[in-house]
């Protein structure tokens, strides 16, 4: 060993500063470039909590809860029975510098015109308040969901929990997305009640029925006729609303206060039992001509003007205004010609034998909202003649 | 007619001084690089960890880093001693070549050159190719044709970039934040945009006074001018380097860039002070445009060496697709030296008489033909102006 050593001590020290160099530098070089991933998450996570906290806009440190989700349905947009569960993906308590609670996030994912509308809704524990919405990630079509303005938004701001029609005001050509927000924000709501005991405001009322006015004199400013029972001393209240389910006219029963009224006209439009998106828009009785609208896909309105014969008993003459985009790059469902294919359709049949279309691949909702409308002509002439067209 | 010096015997030479000669124009050098040193562990290290951002070990790393380039170039060479020279082989031996040999330099050097997350068995391929090939295979120290350290540079350059970039590249912890940098140095975004704007070249990186300081993105050692200068200043002070062939150098690159950039309709001082700024033209031209084995030992050769260097660097990088330009720049310039040296060492003797103003027309001309056919190769590239018949042919 002597003899090895000293024949072959430099070399061998030079070989193991060469091999300690290559393991240990190798390690440490190793681990400088693993620590890059793990600092860009880092980074990413207190970028997604800066971001929480600016969303808060209140609280310095951001603690990750563990609330779950619960039982709660509410319809998909765009059909009349589907529901569905939103989803809660996250949820995080924003604590200011004593380490006190002040807000809560809820990140939730609803369905708007797809599945998969995340958006971070955060919570003023304080004073029961919606402080802000933070749109996490979604997969609307992008040209409808940039119609989301700052308008729309600002409708979250400091949104108190206590109002009993607690929603939103839908943006015209993006209604599905609205109604996500407006779903996930519901569903907020009743999360925060679970997890904070809060109370939601709740006002017994029942809508008994909902029938159409057609009489000639009244039928396009008093649409529709309701039938509510109301109140702790449940009162009944027969009246006349209008298109945008506001109170006309009583028929009896006393005027209910605000709070009713706002409910009322929040619900309305949700009930079954009449068509509530089909409007008698106008009635020109010198022309003879009725005009009804709808809202069909994309939210966007169908306009049919009806002319009608001397007797009123039957259609003469059909004029659609539309803007549906059945044949869009969006819609590869669609194989017929493009629009108005699917208006004209439906006029000329509705002209020549008095029936419509069942639904037309591709264009369903556009189909659907003409027939609605021409149920309604039918409907009309059967009260005005007790017969059809 | 050659020149002799008189005086009385005996002649001492100022190498055989006690503060002269290679060993402590070396010591001058290591000196002169601590400016450099300190300022790359500052920027990736101190200050990174200083921003919170890297923990205690990642911040000792970039002086660990460029610590291993001296210590595998140092032990490379001792290998090659000990291989070489089967009569020398004891410790005290080699412990003595080591030191006449400097071989921790090259290593330094090569760490300096390279971005923060090589790998460290990269660092070893390139010390191998820096020690053992660029250096001791021609002789060892003083007999090199290429500056070592540049030849490992220069290899891993052409073949293991990839490898280095993606096991982090030159960003550190902090650059890699900003959003603005885009994941490009200044060079890069010149190579790859082809585009002489001062909002594009230099306000993502703040202002020329960062490049100055060197809080850009860049390799180690080559960010700071303002460290390198030091370095410099010392070693003009010292009387280790000529302070004009850095001067010469760099005031090639900036006039250059000045042209270009005027010709692409940018006649701001600022384009040629981010020239002269980004890259290594700094640090090549402190501490390897003066390295006295691979560039000519008299005046007038420094003169066209910093010359030739300058144009060179330019050419590569505004018209080839080298961002950086300077190492290529040197390495082929490396290869001239002797020649270069030759021919104006006959200038000097014989001033403009035959052979000597031929060899100065020579290489006067060679200069400006090369500085011309630059211009109008870049100046093609970054405006639509184009030189009517020179710009077809060249």
């Amino acid at each position: 060993m002597k003899i090895f050593m000293k024949k072959y001590l430099q070399i061998t020290i030079f070989s193991l500063l060469l091999v300690l160099a290559f393991v240990f530098g190798g390690i440490y070089s190793r681990y400088m470039t693993s620590q890059i991933e793990v600092h860009a998450e880092e980074q990413a996570i207190a970028q997604f909590n800066q971001s929480l906290i600016n969303l808060a806009g209140m609280g310095s440190k951001v603690v990750e809860a563990a609330y779950e989700d619960m039982e709660k349905e509410y319809l998909v947009p765009g059909f009349a029975n589907l529901t569905y569960n939103p989803e809660l993906s996250g949820s995080y308590k924003i604590l200011d510098e004593n380490n006190i609670e002040v807000a809560v996030i809820y990140i939730i994912i609803t369905v708007g015109r797809y599945d998969g509308v995340e958006v971070a809704y955060a919570i003023n524990i304080e004073t029961d308040t919606l402080i802000d919405v933070l749109v996490i990630s979604n997969k609307e079509t992008p040209a409808y969901f940039r119609t989301l303005d700052f308008g729309f938004y600002d409708q979250f701001e400091n949104k108190t929990f206590d109002d009993v029609v607690f929603t939103i005001d839908a943006v015209s050509g993006s209604t599905y997305s609205s109604l996500a927000f407006d779903a996930g924000m519901n569903y907020a709501r009743e999360l925060y009640a679970r997890d904070y005991g809060f109370e939601i405001p709740n006002i017994v009322y029942e809508i008994n029925s909902v029938i159409r006015n057609f009489d000639l004199e009244t039928f396009v400013e008093k649409p529709f006729i309701v039938n509510i029972t109301y109140g702790p001393e449940n009162n009944i209240l027969e009246a006349y609303f209008d298109n945008q389910y506001n109170l006309v006219e009583i028929i009896s029963g006393n005027m209910p206060d605000q709070t009713y009224l706002d409910l009322f006209k929040n619900d309305l439009p949700t009930t079954t039992f009449a068509d509530m998106k089909t409007f008698i828009r106008s009635y020109d009785e010198v022309t003879r001509k009725i005009v009804i609208d709808t809202k069909a896909y994309g939210g966007m309105t169908v306009s049919v003007e009806f002319e009608l014969n001397e007797n009123l008993d039957s259609v003469t003459g059909i004029l659609i205004t539309s803007t549906q985009t059945y044949d869009s790059d969006y819609n590869d469902l669609y194989a017929g010609a493009p629009a108005p294919a699917v208006e004209n359709a439906y006029r000329n049949q509705y002209l020549s034998d008095g029936t419509y279309h069942d639904s037309i691949a591709g264009a369903t909702i556009t189909g659907n909202g003409l027939i609605r409308i021409f149920t309604l002509m039918d409907d009309v002439l059967e009260a005005w003649n007790g017969g059809g067209n | 007619m050659a020149r002799f010096a008189g005086g009385k015997a005996p002649f001492l030479r100022k190498y055989d001084e006690k503060d002269y000669g290679t060993q402590v124009i070396m010591k001058d050098f290591i000196i002169a690089l601590v400016p450099v040193i300190l300022f790359a562990w500052y920027k990736n290290g101190i200050q990174v960890y200083l921003d919170g951002n890297i923990n205690f070990l990642e911040m000792l790393y970039p002086l660990f880093f460029i610590l291993m380039g001296a210590i595998i170039s140092t032990t490379m060479e001792g290998i090659f001693f000990y291989v070489t020279d089967k009569e020398h082989r004891g410790a005290k031996e080699i412990s003595q070549k080591l030191s006449l040999s400097f071989a921790a330099i090259p290593g330094l050097i090569l760490a300096l050159l390279l971005p923060l997350y090589t790998p460290i068995w990269v660092l070893i391929f390139a010390a191998f190719v820096a020690t053992i090939i660029g250096k001791m295979i021609f002789g060892g120290f003083g007999h090199n044709i290429f500056n070592p350290a540049l030849l490992g540079y220069a290899v891993v350059g052409f073949t293991l970039m990839g490898v280095v970039n993606a096991a982090g590249g030159v960003f550190n912890a902090s650059e890699v934040l900003i959003d603005s940098y885009a994941g490009a140095t200044p060079l890069g975004v010149l190579a790859s945009g082809k585009e002489i704007d001062y909002n594009i070249l230099v306000k993502p990186y703040g202002t020329l006074s960062n490049f100055f300081i060197g809080t850009i993105p860049g390799a180690l050692g080559e960010t700071s001018a303002l460290a390198i200068l030091f370095g410099g200043l010392y070693l003009v002070i010292r009387k280790v380097i000529k302070w004009y062939t850095p001067v010469i150098y760099v005031g090639t690159v900036f006039v250059l860039s000045w042209m270009i950039g005027a010709l692409s309709g940018e006649t701001g001082l600022w384009f040629p002070t981010y020239s002269i700024l980004t890259g290594g033209v700094m640090f090549a031209a402190v501490f390897m445009a003066t390295e006295p084995v691979t560039t000519p030992t008299n005046v007038i050769g420094k003169v066209f060496f910093a010359l030739f260097l300058g144009v060179l660097t330019v050419l590569f990088r505004f018209v080839g697709n080298l961002p950086e330009g300077v190492g290529t720049s040197l390495i082929f310039l490396n290869i001239f030296a002797i020649p270069i040296d030759k021919f104006t060492a006959v200038i000097r003797t014989k001033r403009f008489s035959k052979p000597g103003g031929l060899y100065f027309g020579i290489l006067t001309v060679l200069v400006i033909l090369l500085a011309v056919y630059t211009l109008v190769k870049a100046g093609s590239m970054y405006t639509a102006f184009q030189i009517p018949f020179i710009g077809w042919v060249i």
